[in-house]
């Protein structure tokens, strides 16, 4: 891949944030071995997800909106409340809840991008990788 | 009293029947009462009246008979008079009086004669006032002869026997006549006596009559209070009872609603934690399975890789449907307001329908249960619209009034005949119950070719 070089010196740092484990571990694998990324973290819940964008820097949240504790929703919302807080995090959702309503919510609320869990894998896909080449250009 | 109070023993067992099949008897026992009384009245002044105008008859003949005696005797006298006058003086002028009442006196007689024909008992008494009457006129016409052809006479000795044997007879006559009064005002007056006895027992009888009536109808009304006032406290009992029994049952369907719902939520939440979670991983490595394929196997494994997705995306597609229709899909994420909204815009893309949607600025004080039972009123209503309604357009309009939410949904459709239908079909039903599970009001105004509009009112508390 062309970003292989760039990637070796700041990967994209990801978040990832679902409530099941095995989807985790999963979509975890999946990001992980996308060239220039790194896995810097996963929560299940809205606080812990809050409280690992408040301590580590991420680039890229990829957010699911049904969590064992708390909501997408409700991350959304206090990323969008206090943006300087959670580092400026680049955030995208990646659910079931594929409800045209909830898409716009999301995107009203300062998702990048809206992902259906089931059909658009590939595509989450492809716009890690394009994150992933911003980032090491950016760097660069 | 005994009448009265087996009366009243029957008042429990026949209380259905009211209370004046029970007097009944007792009023007719007065009426005919009544009726007798007034009946006895009439006969008794009749009979009262008949007998006075009788009475009053008898002795009116009885004094005229008086007068005729007098009459005879007054005739009598005066006959004497003028004889005597003439026969002391000689002069003619006296005899003219004499003359006059000899004349008058046999007719005075056959008067006396007809008086007493009733009574043959007197007959040899009248008989013999006849002759002596005779005897005395003879008398007279001799005397008055005699002093004629002979002058002055001497006393006329028969001619006073005669008179004052006249005189007695005629005494005696009017003593009889006298009885005989005597005894028509002795015999009224017992007539009269009696019809007064009998007027003042019938007064009497009225009298008690009235008071048996008044009693009657005391006891009458008397009754009819208790028995509406017993009506009326079994009537409030009742309804305190009815009322009690729906709140009860209101609470119990509430429960039933609430409890229902979170059991749905919590199959949804099974549903979506873990089958969710495993289909979709099973798609994501299915999918990895894809992209990583070497190019050699990936032509000869196309199809059943392309299977394995397109089963899953099924599988998936049909648990998300299961949740959505488990719990609503929206209504925790976006707030009621959102989802109703979203509900609008599915409809109107599921359909080539027109959705026109008011709702209210904010429904932040609306508890989650009850935006679920608002949000369901809203799903089912469209369901119904979807499945029957074969409508061009329709209306949702949700309003805050003071403490309740009104939701109507109108829609253009076929509409329909609300009291021809099974109360069961078109979900209408459900929809009832969920309105009255929360206290609220419930309408369809529906024919058929125009339209129907459902309103449902829930008051918030």
């Amino acid at each position: 891949m062309r970003g292989v070089t760039a990637a070796a010196n700041s990967p994209l740092r990801i978040l990832l944030v679902e409530d099941s484990d095995l989807l985790l571990g999963v979509i975890g694998e999946m990001i992980d071995e996308i060239d220039g990324v790194e896995l810097s973290g996963a929560a299940q819940g809205e606080t812990a997800a809050l409280a690992q964008l408040n301590g580590t820097k991420v680039d890229l949240a990829i957010v699911d909106l049904e969590l064992a504790e708390g909501s997408g929703l409700g991350l959304l919302r206090q990323l969008r409340s206090d943006p300087g807080r959670f580092g400026g995090s680049r955030v995208v959702v990646f659910s079931n809840h594929a409800h045209a309503a909830i898409q716009r919510q999301c995107r009203a609320l300062g998702a990048e991008a809206f992902f259906d869990k089931s059909e658009g894998v590939e595509a989450l896909i492809d716009f890690v990788e394009d994150a992933a080449r911003e980032a090491a250009a950016g760097s660069r | 009293m005994g009448g009265n109070r087996s009366g009243r023993g029957d008042g429990g067992a026949g209380t259905a029947r009211g209370g004046s099949p029970v007097n009944a008897p007792r009023q007719y026992v007065l009426l005919a009462c009544g009726c007798l009384i007034a009946l006895t009245l009439l006969v008794t002044s009749n009979l009262q009246s008949s007998l006075g105008l009788k009475a009053l008859d008898e002795v009116l003949g009885q004094s005229a008979r008086l007068d005729h005696v007098d009459r005879l005797q007054m005739l009598m006298v005066d006959a004497e008079t003028g004889v005597r006058g003439y026969l002391l003086s000689g002069e003619a002028v006296y005899l003219e009086p004499y003359e006059k009442a000899a004349a008058q006196l046999p007719e005075a007689i056959a008067q006396i004669r007809r008086d007493m024909a009733s009574r043959p008992a007197e007959h040899d008494r009248v008989e013999g006032l006849a002759s002596l009457v005779g005897a005395k006129l003879d008398a007279m016409a001799e005397a008055v002869a005699r002093r004629t052809m002979e002058g002055l006479q001497r006393d006329d000795l028969v001619g006073k026997i005669l008179m004052d044997e006249a005189r007695n007879q005629l005494a005696d006559l009017r003593g009889l006549i006298n009885q005989d009064i005597a005894r028509s005002i002795e015999v009224s007056t017992g007539g009269f006596q009696l019809t007064r006895a009998i007027g003042i027992m019938l007064a009497l009888g009225s009298l008690a009559l009235l008071l048996a009536l008044f009693a009657v109808m005391r006891r009458q009304n008397l009754l009819r209070g208790r028995l509406a006032e017993l009506l009326r406290t079994e009537n409030a009992r009742l309804e305190a009872q009815v009322a009690a029994r729906t709140t009860e049952l209101s609470q119990l369907a509430r429960y039933l609603t609430v409890a229902r719902e979170a059991e749905k939520e919590s199959l949804a939440r099974e549903l979506h934690d873990e089958l969710g979670a495993l289909l979709t991983a099973a798609k994501l490595d299915a999918g990895w399975m894809r992209r990583k394929l070497p190019p050699e196997l990936r032509e000869q494994w196309h199809e059943r890789i392309e299977r394995l997705l397109h089963t899953l995306s099924s599988g998936i597609a049909l648990k998300r449907r299961l949740i959505d229709d488990l719990r609503p899909p929206l209504l925790k994420d976006l707030g009621l307001i959102e989802a109703l909204r979203a509900l609008c815009e599915d409809f109107a893309m599921d359909r080539e329908i027109r959705v026109s949607c008011e709702l209210p600025e904010a429904a932040d004080d609306i508890d989650e249960e009850h935006a679920l039972a608002i949000f369901r009123i809203v799903q089912e209503a469209f369901t119904n619209v979807r499945r029957y309604a074969r409508a061009g357009s329709v209306g949702l309009h949700v309003g805050r009034e003071d403490g309740l939410v009104r939701i109507e949904v109108r829609d253009d459709g076929i509409g329909f005949d609300p009291t021809q239908l099974a109360s069961d079909r078109h979900g209408l039903a459900g929809m009832r119950h969920r309105v009255q599970t929360y206290a609220g009001r419930f309408e369809i105004d529906s024919s058929p070719g125009r339209g129907t509009r459902i309103v449902a009112e829930l008051p918030l508390a």
